[in-house]
């Protein structure tokens, strides 16, 4: 704690007549500050406040004290679950992806989907145009702009007779 | 998004769609074919490394817990806002348990599912309340139409779908209903007819016709949102019904767009926070039926999650646990003491398991009564 002329205290060096003085002072604005809140307040704020909010307070410490188990059993199955769904995922994905190209590249992506304009297109890419642009310009392959790109497709098959 | 920028994306979409339009079928089935895949296995990706690696790292060390930290002033609306951390050494989750997502049917997954209960006999209940937020417009605003849908136990967006494209309610598409509901979802966080266009995939001309016909059937709130400005400007705050307020000294801004923006939250503020104290009414009350029926050390409250309540409890006594959550959160007689009736019902759908992401419909677990 500082003191007034920026030297270090403790309470517990700090004679007892000001260490009571001071709580004193703070109790006394904090008093203060409540009135000027409760003016401020309407009653019936003042009310949901008391009926609610306090005894919640205690509630939400405890939820907060016991917590929420983890089951790690479950945990591990669900890793190795999350596993084989993301290999059988990528395998499917380099049946059409060229090998050696990396599907967490944005440039890859942006070569092996649309058409040129600056894009070098590689071997099997499909030339479509991007539906959206980053900030910086460049044809963009966020989630939402592959979404986008699925419900077209998706869309399109299904006017030509394939659901 | 500017009037421009919403162009541009419009430009750019249509000639995506035309370059999609040219390619051969066979290309097609290839394409959606890799986009499905790269989608699922970004998300997949996702779901791994946030929320399986980060707890396993993470639980070596601190023990298998997550604390979730509530606060009851983290929000301007009340919401509770919420902190998770591991073990007791508060280390931060770097997700809210707030946003843990939803079982992914699509994908077979349910990130939910790790989180379970401390005991092997106990029960773990989520109970949420339903189109909350829709109910509490209805009854604010006094919105006769919606109030009816509420009262009869009509699907309130079908109904929306039938006055606003003039069918019967059994003649509704599934497109109809689906731009409804979007529309009904729009007034209430402030949206307009572009982010009807882009959520439902329709025209903007098309959208705009649907929410002036919105405008017309639910007229009333419309008639709130002017009462609601009136007195923004007035007094230069918002106030719910159990008086909470929220400030919004900016509306005395020159800038117009800042004053939009801030009649958007006053308008939202008043629907939000009146259903997330509604729902601090419900724990309220379920804590008085907890003491009264002495459950204190066999039932407690694990978390609140946005319109929902979660409840770990003793097996044996959880179907009268259920019974007395159902009762907190549909008859809420903490809330009726302190604002009176409410002119709808509301609905509570509730679900027994023994982890957060499992649970099953009560009645299929103890029957319907």
């Amino acid at each position: 704690m500082l003191t007034k002329d920026g030297s270090k205290t403790d309470f517990a060096n700090m004679p007892i007549e000001e260490v009571a003085r001071g709580n004193a002072l703070d109790v006394f604005y904090t008093l203060d500050l409540y009135y000027l809140l409760e003016e401020s307040l309407s009653d019936h704020f003042l009310k949901f406040h008391s009926e609610v909010i306090e005894p919640l307070n205690s509630y939400l410490a405890l939820q907060t004290y016991n917590g929420i188990v983890i089951d790690t059993t479950k945990l591990e199955e669900m890793e190795e679950s999350l596993v084989q769904k993301k290999d059988s995922a990528l395998k499917a994905i380099y049946t059409i992806y060229p090998e050696g190209k990396n599907i967490n590249s944005s440039k890859d992506l942006r070569e092996f989907l649309y058409c040129d304009e600056g894009i070098n297109p590689v071997e099997g890419s499909f030339n479509v145009y991007w539906p959206e642009t980053t900030p910086k310009g460049a044809p963009s392959t966020n989630a939402e702009s592959l979404a986008f790109l699925l419900k077209e497709v998706t869309r399109e098959l299904g006017e030509r007779g394939h659901e | 998004m500017s009037r421009k920028n919403w162009k541009e994306k419009e430009r750019l979409e249509e000639i995506c769609r035309f370059s999609i339009e040219k390619l051969p079928t066979s290309e097609l089935l290839r394409l959606e074919k890799f986009l499905t895949n790269l989608l699922a296995y970004k998300k997949l990706d996702k779901l791994d490394t946030t929320f399986v690696k980060g707890p396993k790292r993470v639980i070596e060390n601190y023990g298998p817990k997550v604390h979730c930290d509530f606060n009851i002033d983290g929000t301007v609306t009340g919401r509770l806002s919420c902190s998770t951390y591991y073990g007791n050494n508060r280390q931060p989750m770097g997700v809210s348990f707030h946003t843990l997502p939803n079982k992914d049917k699509k994908l077979d997954v349910n990130i939910r599912n790790i989180y379970s209960v401390d005991r092997d006999h106990q029960k773990f209940i989520t109970a949420d309340y339903s189109t909350m937020e829709l109910r509490v417009l209805a009854h604010l605003a006094d919105v006769r139409e919606m109030k009816h849908a509420f009262n009869s136990g009509l699907d309130l967006h079908s109904h929306t779908a039938s006055l606003i494209f003039e069918k019967n309610i059994e003649d509704v598409q599934p497109d109809e209903r689906s731009q409804a509901k979007t529309a009904n979802f729009l007034i209430v966080y402030g949206g307009g007819a572009s982010n009807l266009s882009e959520v439902v995939g329709i025209s903007i001309q098309k959208a705009q016709r649907v929410i002036d016909k919105h405008k017309e059937v639910y007229h009333e709130i419309h008639r709130l949102m002017l009462e609601t400005e009136e007195k923004v400007r007035q007094f230069k705050y918002v106030e719910n019904p159990f008086g909470r307020r929220r400030h919004l000294p900016d509306i005395d801004s020159p800038d117009a767009g800042m004053q939009h923006r801030v009649l958007r939250q006053a308008f939202n503020m008043i629907i939000q926070s009146t259903a997330s104290d509604i729902l601090l009414c419900a724990d309220a009350s379920l804590m008085n039926y907890i003491r009264y029926h002495n459950y204190k050390d066999r039932v407690r409250i694990a978390a609140n999650v946005h319109d929902s309540m979660e409840v770990i409890c003793d097996a044996d006594i959880a179907p009268i646990v259920c019974h007395l959550i159902i009762k907190s959160m549909k008859e809420n007689p903490v809330a009726r003491s302190l604002i009176g009736e409410f002119s709808v019902p509301f609905e509570v759908e509730l679900e027994v398991g023994s982890t957060f992401g499992d649970g099953i419909p009560m009645e299929e677990c103890y029957g319907s009564d």
